[in-house]
């Protein structure tokens, strides 16, 4: 069962590109071409704004929230190149940072698993991918990945910190934080990134999507050893990949060929249900069933919808 | 915290502070400060080549660059050899340089070439329009096998070079071609021995520069020629509409219909002197809607974008390559972006149809250059040719390689359509999911409201209403009530429907004796058979017939006599921790065990007593047997009884002679009967349930629980009860397994519970097999709760793991507040950290 238990009026003034709750679900943020980010209490029901954030010079393209631990802290890429980190210092929200060393549009933000400190992934239209991490003295560390994808990078999804690390595990004899991430772009690849000795190096080359990848997002651990990745492309398609943590294979498995563009993916926070969000409007979510398929448990529009095996075979 | 209010002013203080200290940003001369130029990699691949290009259709992937060598151009060498030849776009791979996959030479250069996709094939067709008036198909599909017969089809109808080519987007099938004199053919290439011509050829005879069809309705055709410009209409097979401006005559090359809008077009001039494009609304066609100026000189191409109408390339002989938006109102065009040409012209420039962020443009220096509009192309590494050409000798002290001129470019300062995404759906913690997406608005005018929606999701209806009534049966104390509940609703499962009737008993008074009905011991039924079996009255004269608890009692009083009657109150009165109190007045009623046998002995004496004269034996056996019971020596007198076989009189001996002798006698009986009910009657008389749960065969698990369950002490109750579940799990392969569970139930184990579910359950995650697990845990701790004042902590082990993971799956469906009742306990759940805030 699908039901709206927030409808929120945004009264942005041009199409909204994201909308994120906060770790505790109270907090919601949405960003717009008209160039703004809002922020709305949405607790209790109630749809208060809290602040209108202006500070991009185009459309804001995507938000992402810090895990609560560094405080009230929202990130915000645009089509101006700039990423930018807002703050809340008592009770008023405001740039923490500004991020401007991308040559083209950043189209992705992802802020780490807290438990690599205060991290922050963006994929630009430039082909890059920088990872900026704050010092903890106020100052800010940049490394990138240049020409990550050529002709631009859509998206970019942290790996769970609990993620299995198997591979490296077995090269090092000992239990080390890997990091990890994963991008998608506009050279119709999927690629895994790992940090090896502070260097972003390109793990896995992931072919599979025959156009643009627009969106890729990285399941939460649930203590498998299984990772598992979603990919969604201009090409229709929804990708499943999945590595069994012991080699470096990865399988792939078209989740469904949809009929419109797949713009983005998202997974649950326990991660078994995928929602898939298309240019058609549509919004479906997914499930795997025992026998390992993909089946689509519901179609949700305008934030309803039923819960069942398969509705309209769609 | 920035106000809308100061927002320019913040804005300006940015820039100046953005220009000041970072060197490579430069504030823009003339547009506004959004715009500013900065090192925009924009050239991701090119082809030495002069040639025309053709892009492989949007349907193709891998996605080729076809291109046929140009005519009318000639490179220093003035070779005149001509080729088609395909170019894999390899994007993975950081470099300029494209690899050819395949090159098929022509007699003859070309002025155009298309591809289009074609029915049975998987690659589509290429199509060349030479220098010499043919037309030339090529198999897409062949020349990428490398396939020798790869030209198809030769098309010899026109005279003159063939300029003007163009595929119909909605029947793949149907070219238009233009040539000199006037001449267009519309060929089905399927069929090509006879091609139309659309009406009258048009009047005075002109070569044709550009054919296109419209983008929207299928027959409708666009053609220019030296001075005019002629829709044609194939249906009626006759021009429609003839294009002219009286005020500047322009002399149209090339026309472009709107991606959209079926009415519009645009028509752009090669002429220097008139150097615009002019965009045609044909509903209102005597002067154009706008005429876009900013080329210096003539126009050579032009390519409309079909994913984002707002954007129109072109290019000129001022070596300019533009991007305009049509569609806006700003006076002579606005140019939305410029490309750096290196000072070249270029004739043909196109969009590629499946990655709109790529296009093509082809110079007269040699070169197609491909270019991202979005940028994320390659360093562009320094030429160094001429280092080569001089063999790698010195050639001055000054560096071999130029510093290159970055590109400086504007970006386009709307993004193009297709990065604007338009709809989302993300979760959140807690099952939530936001959506949002575009929507109609109810009246045009008005702007669309832009909504997000928090929806609640919940994928497992029956877990959350199963919560709910454990919940309420919960916190309204109806444990009873939600057992029979359970109970009822096991349907066939008997085990399940058992063990709810065990947890039900739990709640009732009585507990073990309803235990024992619930395993199939019934006192009424009990004495019921009795009474049929024996024939006698003597069980009916108690109103609740011979109870087997009651029988059992008696015995166990046995050995004990009236001074242990205060133990046997306890002993079988309270035997279960959470099994509350006993039947207490049954006890009451109870004869002492020693009185009992008075009774008979009593009996039996006052019978014989008045009916016979007692003889006292004096000699063999008896007379020694006498001599012993005249000498008050009861020992003796009861070995003597058992060395003759008499066990009746040993044991009402033994009775006389004291407890100490009782229980001798009990266990020399008892060696001596090895009976199957002898080691029973053995257990129970001296109390050695332990024997009993230990030694009995499984099948008699019942039978040794319902033992237990009449006979054990408080204390012992528990262990005796797990030890039968444990031998009821590890022997056999744990074929009875499952019955272990009935056995915690009376024990009350709530881990050792959860354990064996544990083990039992094939998939243990699954979300409603939690549920019932969960149900038990929480209805048997209730259960002890209540019998022991406190419900059992829960200290990490399976319970405690099962129980977050049910929290886990509650705060996924949404139920935050109950998932929070059960973390109490197992807290180190990173996952479910949010419910802590």
């Amino acid at each position: 069962m699908v039901s709206v238990i927030n409808s929120v009026d945004t009264a942005h003034e041009d199409m909204i590109h994201d909308a994120q709750l906060d770790y505790y679900g109270t907090k919601l943020a949405t960003c717009s071409s008209d160039r703004s980010i809002k922020l709305f209490d949405v607790s209790n029901g109630q749809q208060t704004l809290i602040t209108h954030l202006w500070g991009h010079e185009g459309p804001v393209w995507q938000l992402t929230w810090a895990h609560p631990m560094f405080g009230n802290m929202l990130a915000s890429c645009g089509y101006d190149r700039k990423v930018i980190i807002w703050k809340e210092t008592n009770g008023t929200w405001g740039k923490l940072y500004e991020y401007a060393h991308h040559d083209s549009s950043v189209n992705s933000v992802s802020f780490a698993p807290h438990e690599y400190g205060l991290v922050l992934a963006c994929g630009s239209s430039d082909g890059s991918i920088s990872i900026i991490s704050s010092t903890g003295d106020g100052s800010w560390d940049t490394k990138k990945i240049s020409n990550a994808h050529t002709i631009g990078c859509n998206a970019v999804s942290w790996a769970p910190a609990t993620a299995p690390n198997a591979l490296y595990d077995q090269q090092n004899g000992q239990q080390q934080v890997v990091k990890r991430l994963v991008s998608g772009g506009c050279d119709f690849l999927v690629k895994i990134w790992i940090e090896d000795n502070g260097q972003w190096i390109e793990e896995q080359k992931l072919e599979g999507h025959s156009d643009w990848v627009r969106d890729v997002a990285w399941a939460p651990s649930i203590g498998l050893a299984k990772s598992v990745i979603a990919s969604c492309s201009q090409d229709c398609r929804v990708i499943i990949w999945s590595n069994d943590g012991m080699s470096a294979q990865w399988d792939r498995k078209t989740l469904n060929k949809f009929d419109d563009v797949v713009w983005h993916v998202s997974w649950s926070t326990t991660g078994n249900i995928l929602a898939v969000s298309g240019g058609d409007n549509k919004v479906t979510l997914w499930k795997e069933s025992l026998e390992g398929q993909w089946v689509c448990i519901s179609e949700v529009n305008k934030g309803q919808g039923q819960i069942g095996d398969r509705p309209n075979s769609g | 915290m920035v106000e809308e209010g100061t927002r320019s002013e913040k804005m300006e203080d940015m820039y100046r502070r953005a220009s000041s200290c970072s060197g490579w940003i430069k504030l823009p001369s003339t547009h506004c400060a959004a715009s500013f130029s900065y090192n925009f990699k924009m050239r991701v691949k090119e082809i030495d080549r002069t040639a025309n290009v053709a892009w492989s259709p949007e349907s193709k992937y891998p996605i080729y660059v076809a291109t046929g060598t140009a005519a009318q151009q000639l490179d220093a060498t003035f070779s005149t050899s001509s080729a088609i030849e395909l170019y894999s776009l390899n994007l993975d791979e950081a470099t300029l340089d494209m690899p050819v996959v395949a090159s098929v030479t022509s007699d003859f250069r070309f002025h155009k070439i298309v591809w289009g996709k074609m029915k049975d094939s998987e690659s589509g067709c290429i199509i060349g329009g030479s220098e010499k008036g043919t037309i030339h198909i090529y198999s897409a599909d062949k020349m990428l096998a490398k396939s020798p017969d790869c030209l198809v089809a030769e098309l010899t109808r026109h005279v003159g070079a063939v300029k003007a080519l163009d595929l119909n987007p909605f029947q793949s099938n149907l070219l238009a071609s233009g040539a000199g004199d006037s001449e267009i053919y519309i060929w089905d290439l399927l069929k090509t021995d006879n091609p139309m011509t659309p009406g009258q050829k048009s009047q005075p005879p002109e070569e044709l520069a550009c054919v296109a069809w419209n983008r929207q309705v299928q027959h409708i055709l666009g053609s220019t020629f030296g001075s005019r410009s002629v829709v044609w209409d194939l249906r009626k097979n006759e021009p429609i509409i003839k294009i002219s401006d009286s005020m500047s005559r322009i002399k149209a090359k090339l026309l472009a219909w709107h991606p959209e809008v079926a009415t519009q077009l645009c028509l752009s001039s090669e002429d220097d002197h008139t150097p615009v494009i002019q965009v045609w609304d044909l509903r209102y066609a005597t002067s154009p809607l706008k005429v876009l100026e900013s080329h210096r000189k003539g126009v050579l191409s032009m390519a409309w974008c079909q994913r984002d109408p707002d954007l129109l390339l072109s290019c000129g002989k001022d070596s300019r390559i533009l991007c305009w938006n049509p569609n806006s109102n700003v006076p002579n065009g606005e140019v939305v972006y410029e490309l750096n040409t290196n000072n070249q012209w270029c004739f043909d420039i196109q969009w590629c149809p499946r990655n709109p962020s790529i296009m093509s443009s082809a110079s007269f220096d040699g070169h197609v250059t491909l270019y991202s509009l979005m940028g994320g192309g390659h360093p562009i590494q320094p030429s160094n040719k001429v280092a080569e050409s001089f063999g790698g000798a010195p050639i001055g002290t000054a560096p071999v390689q130029v510093p290159y001129e970055e590109e400086k470019v504007l970006p386009l300062q709307k993004p193009p359509k297709w990065i604007r995404k338009p709809v989302g759906a993300s979760f959140s913690f807690g099952g939530k999911l936001v959506t949002f997406g575009l929507e109609k608005s109810p009246n045009p005018q008005q702007p669309p409201a832009r909504v997000v929606r928090v929806s609640q999701v919940v994928t497992e209806t029956d877990l959350v209403i199963r919560s709910n009534a454990l919940e309420q049966a919960l916190s309204g104390g109806q444990f009873a009530e939600f057992c029979a509940m359970k109970a009822a609703n096991s349907g066939s499962d008997a085990l399940q429907e058992n063990i709810w009737n065990f947890m039900r008993v739990n709640f009732e008074n009585e507990p073990r004796m309803k235990f024992l009905q619930l395993l199939g011991y019934d006192q009424n039924e009990l004495a019921r058979k009795v009474v049929e079996y024996t024939g006698t009255e003597v069980a009916a004269s108690s109103s609740k017939g011979v109870d087997a608890q009651e029988l059992a009692q008696k015995m166990s009083l046995l050995n004990t006599g009236s001074i242990m009657k205060a133990d046997r109150l306890t002993a079988s009165g309270q035997a279960s921790p959470n099994v509350g109190s006993k039947t207490p007045e049954t006890l009451d009623n109870l004869p002492d065990g020693s009185s009992a046998f008075d009774e008979i002995a009593g009996s039996q004496s006052g019978l014989s007593g008045a009916q016979t004269p007692l003889v006292i034996p004096t000699d063999n056996a008896d007379g020694l047997m006498t001599q012993a019971l005249l000498t008050g020596n009861f020992e003796a007198a009861v070995e003597m009884c058992l060395s003759e076989d008499k066990m009746a009189e040993a044991i009402l001996l033994a009775i006389a002679g004291g407890p100490e002798l009782l229980i001798r006698t009990q266990k020399k009986y008892f060696q001596k009967n090895k009976s199957t009910l002898g080691r029973l009657i053995s257990s129970v008389v001296t109390h050695d349930w332990a024997h009993i749960v230990e030694y009995c065969d499984l099948d008699n698990w019942k039978e040794a629980l319902a033992v237990v369950l009449t006979y054990a002490l408080p204390e012992e109750f528990s262990a005796l009860c797990d030890t039968l579940a444990n031998r009821l799990e590890s022997e056999r392969d744990g074929e009875l397994s499952l019955n272990a569970s009935l056995c915690y139930v009376c024990s009350g184990n709530v881990e050792k519970l959860v354990q064996n579910w544990i083990k039992n359950t094939e998939d243990s995650t699954q979300p409603l097999a939690l549920q019932d697990l969960v149900e038990k845990v929480m209805v048997l701790r209730k259960a002890v709760e209540l019998s022991r004042g406190q419900a059992p902590a829960v200290s990490g082990g399976a319970l405690a793991d099962k129980l977050s993971q049910y929290a886990g799956l509650l705060a996924a469906q949404g139920s935050l507040s109950t998932a929070l009742t059960y973390l109490s306990n197992a807290s180190d759940v990173s996952s479910l950290s949010p419910l802590f805030k």
